[in-house]
Parts: C-alpha cells; structure tokens; sequence
C-alpha cells in the first residue's frame, strides 16, 4: 500500500509537472515558490532553478507590489480556502500576460496551513479578443452615433431643398431651421442675416437664443464687410471661430448674444451672397471641421430656397400686374369702342337731318316751317346730347388729374332740379316724369356739377325702364340741415351682383344689352356728390326698378379757422 | 315701282328713329318706328312694310333675336336692312338672313339708295 501511495504521488508529479497549458506550482505559508513546472516555465518565463525559493510577488506589477496585492491574496486564500481573480502578471522579460489565477490554501490534517497551490493560465489571447471586441462595439457605437448625427444633418438639408423646391415661405421656415441647426450643431445661437436689396446692410432676418431684453441696438443692420458678421458675406467664405477675438466681441450683435465661440457662412447662390448663416456657443467650444461643412451645406440651400421664393413671388407680382394692365388695357379698349358708340348716334342724326336738308335745298324744294323746325329742334338737341358726353369725357380726364374743384354756393335746388327734368322730358316720348318738391329747398352746391348729377340720374331712369313708364324725382329734407334727392324708375333695375359695382367708371350694368352711355355717368356723379360732402347710393325699388338716393349737407363744411370773416 | 312704301324702322335710339321718320317720311315713305325688336314684332302683325330698317343692340329683345323670331314668321318675308354702329356685325348679319347693312353714321343718300335698291329687287322676286 505504501509503495503504491509512494508510486502514485510520483504519477501525480509526473502529470502535474508536464502540463503545459496551466502554471501549476507550491508555494509555502510565506509566498515563497516551492515547485515549478513546465507550464509555470512556459507561461512566466523562469526555469525551476531561477526561481524556485523565490517570492511569488515577483510575478505582479510594480503597483500591485506597492498596493501589497500579493498578501492580500494570500490573506484571503487562509480566510476563505481560495482566492480567485484575472488580472495582470509580469513575465520574466518585463512583458504582462493577462493571467486567470486560482491560490488554494493547503492544509495538514490537523489544519495547519502547510502552504498555497497557485494555478495561472495565460488569458492574454482571450484578454485581447475580449478587448478587441469591446474596441469594435465602441467604434460601432460611434459609428452608429456619426451616421445618425450625420443622418439629421442630412435631413436638415433635406428640409431646406424641399423648401426650396416647395416655394415655402422663408418667414414661415427659417425659425424651424434655426432651431433645428441650433440642436444639431449643439448651439445656443442661431441667426440668419439677409443683405438688403442694394447690397449695402446685412439685416437681422431671424434668430433664435437671441436674449429678448437685448438692447435695440444689437439688431442694427450691418455694413458689409464690417465686423465678423459684415466679412463673412464680402469675403464670400465661411469662418470658424473658436475664441472670437476680443476686439469683435464688441460687435452689437455678438456682445448683445454673448457669444464666445462661432461658425459663420455665407448664404450665397449662383456667386450672389444673400446673407450670412451663423451659428455661436456662449461658452468655449472646439469647432470640427464637418461642423463647418455642414453650416455650408445648410446656407447653400438656404440661399437657394431664399433665392427660388424671391423669384417665384417676383414673378406673382409680375403676373399681378400683367393681369392688371391687361384688365386696364381691356377697360379701356372697352371705353373707346362704347365711347365711339355713343357718339354715333348724335353724329348719325346731325349728318342725317342736315344732309336731309341740303337735298332739300339743291332740288329747291320748299320744307314746311314746322318740319324744318322740327329739324334743327333734333339737330340742337344732339348738338347738345354730344357736348354732354365730350363734357364727360374732359370731367374724366379732370377727375383722373384730380382737379375737380368745386364753386359752392347757396342754390335754389327746387329751381335746379325742375330745370333738370323739363330737360330730360324733351329726351324722351316714352317716360311720364313727376317732380315732387317743397317750393324753396336751398343748399350749398356747385349748381353747374350739381345739374350734372340729376341730369345723369334722369339719363339713367330713362335708359334703364325702356318700356316706358312713370319716373318719380322728389326733393325733400328729411332733416333741416340735409337735403335728398329721389330718382326713381320702375325699370330693369340692376342686377344685384352688379350693385357694388355701378359706381365703378366705365363700369356698365347692362352693357350687353343695348348701349348705355360710357359708363361714366354714375362714376362722376358719385365723385362731384362725394366733393359736395354727400352721399350717393342705388337701392332696388319695391315694386321693381331702381331709386337712386343723393343726399348732401344745405351748408359747405368750410375747414374751421378757414371761414372768410 | 308699286304703291305702298312703308318702312318700319326698328331702333332703341329715338334721335335716330325721329330723324328717319322726318327725312324719310319726306321722301315719300311711309314710316313706322318701333323701339326694340318685341314692339316691331307686334307692328308687323298688324302692317306689312316694303322694307324693315334694324338696329341690332337694343333692349327688349335686341336686332339677333328679332331677325329669329321674324325668319320663323309663317308670313312672306321683307328685304331688311341691318342699321348698326358695329362692323363686325355686318358678316353675321347677312347669315343670319339680312339683306343689306350700312353703318352709321351714314349718309342719307346712301340710305335712301340700299332703300331704293332693296324695294325693287324684292319687287321683282315677287313679281316672279
């Protein structure tokens, strides 16, 4: 049994010695080495001659040593049977191995601590691969973390072009974008200035941490060229600051926004500059350069958004005003052809009547007096009909160059209006027209454009009730101090879409119709009304047709102080 | 020439249609006038003129829907001349079954010749 013991003790040291993967080796109460073999000479680099008697600290680093890790090791091995850990360890030549190592507390029979088995393997290998690992999750975080930051920046940009392509408004974009570019650029400060049409002034266009109470003065335009700010749109590049100097921190701007660190471009398309995109920290900040790029790329875009909705809203103007010649050129085309044909019915029967005339004359037969005085009746009356509408036509011209002054004075209206209306009665065989007036109704009134305006309402009413029928004047004065005037026909009336409008010039309710005059009579009344400090409106009659309503103070409102003494 | 030289003078102007009664009347016409087509419509049931003398743009029932109105007529038809300020209106007159146009202004020799001219053509279509 002895002999066998003897002889498996040696089998055991025979294995314990040839393993190659482990460091196997005793160490007694002390720490110093008793064993060795042939992994441990594999591992550490020692031959069992060279350290066998030695202390097992030599295998730690130099800070461990001083930490008293080695004791501490062996401390707890006694304490808790074992002590276990992966950590660096020393080799020979200096070099460190990452080391798994076990300590086991051996004990006699009668649990006296007789020494220590160490057991290390060399994890180096495994150490590096879990390193590496680690080293590539790192560099594929950030990676991950670059591509999504560069994936906002992209989207920003993204953001911009569509605006650019969508024409959208850059008052309703560029705060959206500010503070999108302030959280991806991680800056308190966003601004865009824009140059002024002359290219003269930077002008602050919209900011975004700008503190509110800044002094007005902070927001100044900016020369060109003057300050950072001024140099970033003449120079036409984009700057990075990361201390802006001392010297343009007393920019408005920049003091006002206490801004320490910055990044400028300049928003510029097809060699224009349009402004400047700048972006600033309150606090100091080291600027990487895709930082800058990026600034760049969102300012080009910017411009070109800019420059895309200043050309679409140049050309909206344009087709604006296109429409509104052309409507002026149509209104106007529309004017002469309806002025022409006014004119031809007054020429007709003069050229008419008179050639009559002359026939009569060259055959030298005899016209009876009533029928020549019929004649010149009708030739006087369009001799006047056709100074009328070149009347109209010069008031038109006068009231374009705004120079319808009015001579005022106290006028027998009831006198004015009669006239007015045994005027018009001659214009028609048709129309039975009634005035009813109060004897002596007086009022303040350039009689001259007064009369124009009734004999227009009388044109009207007969114009507008062709079968024929009853017209009403009444002159009252609802109020001592105002007069109104009555017109009423029991005619087409007028449309009601075309209410709002009858007071337009040129303007012709049933120009489609039959003729109607040029189109000014109502226009004219209404201002020569308006002048008198009056009011003229049409309202449809119960029953049908038309009242056109005039009323006008009985006195001029001379301007105080005015008055002559 | 036959005997009864009625005109019916159709026309919303009453400068224009007082001054053709006058200077045609002495011409030897006899002259109706009306102010719009409806009221010429109306004449024509009661007088059948030589010629009929139309304005085209008059209220009521303006000189197009009157020359309808009268080319559906069961009657025998009458030259009528188409009296307007507008040119474009003369090609779109003569489709529509006009006989002459003249513009005005116009002179009166003029008109009392197309007068003239249109009475004795008819007259021989329908003495034919």
């Amino acid at each position: 049994m002895q002999a066998q013991a003897g002889e498996q003790t040696d089998l055991f040291r025979l294995l314990v010695s040839s393993v190659r993967d482990y460091a196997i080796f005793l160490l007694d109460p002390q720490g110093h080495i008793r064993s060795w073999n042939t992994g441990a000479q594999r591992i550490k680099g020692y031959n069992a001659s060279e350290i066998i008697g030695k202390h097992f600290s030599i295998f730690y680093p130099a800070t461990d040593i001083r930490r008293g890790k080695p004791d501490y090791e062996l401390r707890v091995a006694i304490e808790e049977g074992v002590y276990e850990e992966e950590g660096w360890r020393v080799r020979k030549d200096g070099s460190r191995f990452w080391a798994n190592v076990v300590i086991t507390a051996l004990r006699d029979a009668t649990g006296t601590l007789v020494g220590f088995a160490k057991v290390t393997r060399d994890l180096t290998e495994r150490k590096q691969s879990e390193e590496e690992r680690a080293r590539l999750l790192d560099l594929e975080r950030q990676a991950r973390s670059d591509a999504e930051l560069a994936l906002d920046r992209l989207r920003s940009i993204q953001m911009v072009t569509e605006a650019a392509l969508a024409h959208l408004s850059m008052g309703r974009l560029l705060p959206e974008l500010l503070n999108r570019i302030g959280e991806i650029l991680l800056t308190d400060v966003v601004a865009v200035f824009m140059a002024d049409p002359d290219q003269q002034r930077l002008v602050l266009e919209s900011v975004t941490g700008f503190p509110a109470d800044a002094p007005a003065g902070a927001r100044a335009a900016i020369p060109m060229g003057q300050g950072i700010i001024g140099r970033i749109a003449t120079e036409r590049h984009g700057i990075v600051f990361d201390d802006v100097p001392p010297e343009a921190l007393a920019e408005p701007f920049l003091n006002a926004a206490g801004i320490h660190s910055l990044i400028g471009a300049p928003l510029g398309v097809e060699g224009r500059v349009l402004g400047v995109l700048l972006v600033g920290t309150r606090r100091h900040r080291r600027f990487i350069a895709t930082d800058l790029d990026f600034l760049q790329i969102v300012a080009d875009r910017v411009a070109l958004a800019v420059d895309r909705a200043r050309i679409y809203e140049a050309e909206q103007v344009a087709r604006r005003e296109a429409a509104e010649a052309g409507y002026a050129v149509r209104q106007r085309d529309e004017f002469l052809s309806v002025a022409a044909h006014e004119l031809k019915t007054p020429v007709t029967s003069m050229r008419g009547l008179s050639e009559w005339l002359l026939r009569m004359a060259d055959r030298g037969t005899e016209i009876e007096p009533s029928q020549q005085r019929r004649a010149l009746t009708m030739i006087h009356r369009q001799a006047q009909n056709l100074s009328r509408l070149v009347t109209q036509l010069l008031e038109m011209s006068r009231l374009d160059a705004d120079r319808l002054m009015l001579e005022r004075q106290d006028e027998n209206l009831t006198e004015l209006v009669r006239r007015a209306v045994d005027q018009a009665h001659t214009q028609t065989d048709q129309h039975e027209l009634t005035l009813t007036a109060a004897s002596d109704v007086h009022a303040s009134v350039d009689a001259f454009r007064f009369e124009q305006v009734v004999t227009n309402l009388l044109d009207n009413a007969i114009k507008y009730s062709p079968d024929g029928g009853l017209i009403e004047v009444e002159l009252t004065q609802p109020v001592p101090d105002r007069v109104r005037l009555a017109v009423r026909d029991h005619g087409i009336g007028i449309p009601s879409e075309q209410q709002a409008r009858i007071f337009e010039r040129f303007h012709q309710a049933h120009k489609n119709s039959h003729r109607s005059g040029l189109g000014l009579g109502l226009y004219l009344s209404q201002q020569i009304v308006g002048e008198h400090d009056g009011s003229l409106v049409a309202e449809t009659a119960s029953g049908g047709g038309t009242r056109f309503i005039v009323e006008i103070p009985v006195a001029s409102s001379a301007p105080v102080g005015s008055t002559p003494a | 020439m036959t005997a009864p030289r009625r005109l019916l003078v159709v026309d919303d102007d009453l400068a224009i249609r007082e001054m053709l009664d006058l200077v045609l009347t002495s011409e030897g016409y006899e002259v109706l006038t009306a102010p719009h087509g409806a009221e010429a419509l109306r004449l024509l049931s009661q007088a059948r003129p030589s010629v009929i003398l139309l304005d085209m743009k008059m209220p009521v029932m303006d000189g197009w829907q009157f020359l309808e109105r009268y080319r559906r007529l069961p009657d025998p038809k009458v030259p009528i001349v188409v009296l307007t300020a507008a040119q474009d209106d003369k090609n779109r007159a003569a489709d529509i079954g006009a006989d002459a146009y003249i513009a005005k202004p116009f002179a009166i020799d003029d008109l009392i010749r197309v007068l003239d001219q249109c009475i004795r053509s008819h007259d021989r279509l329908c003495a034919n």
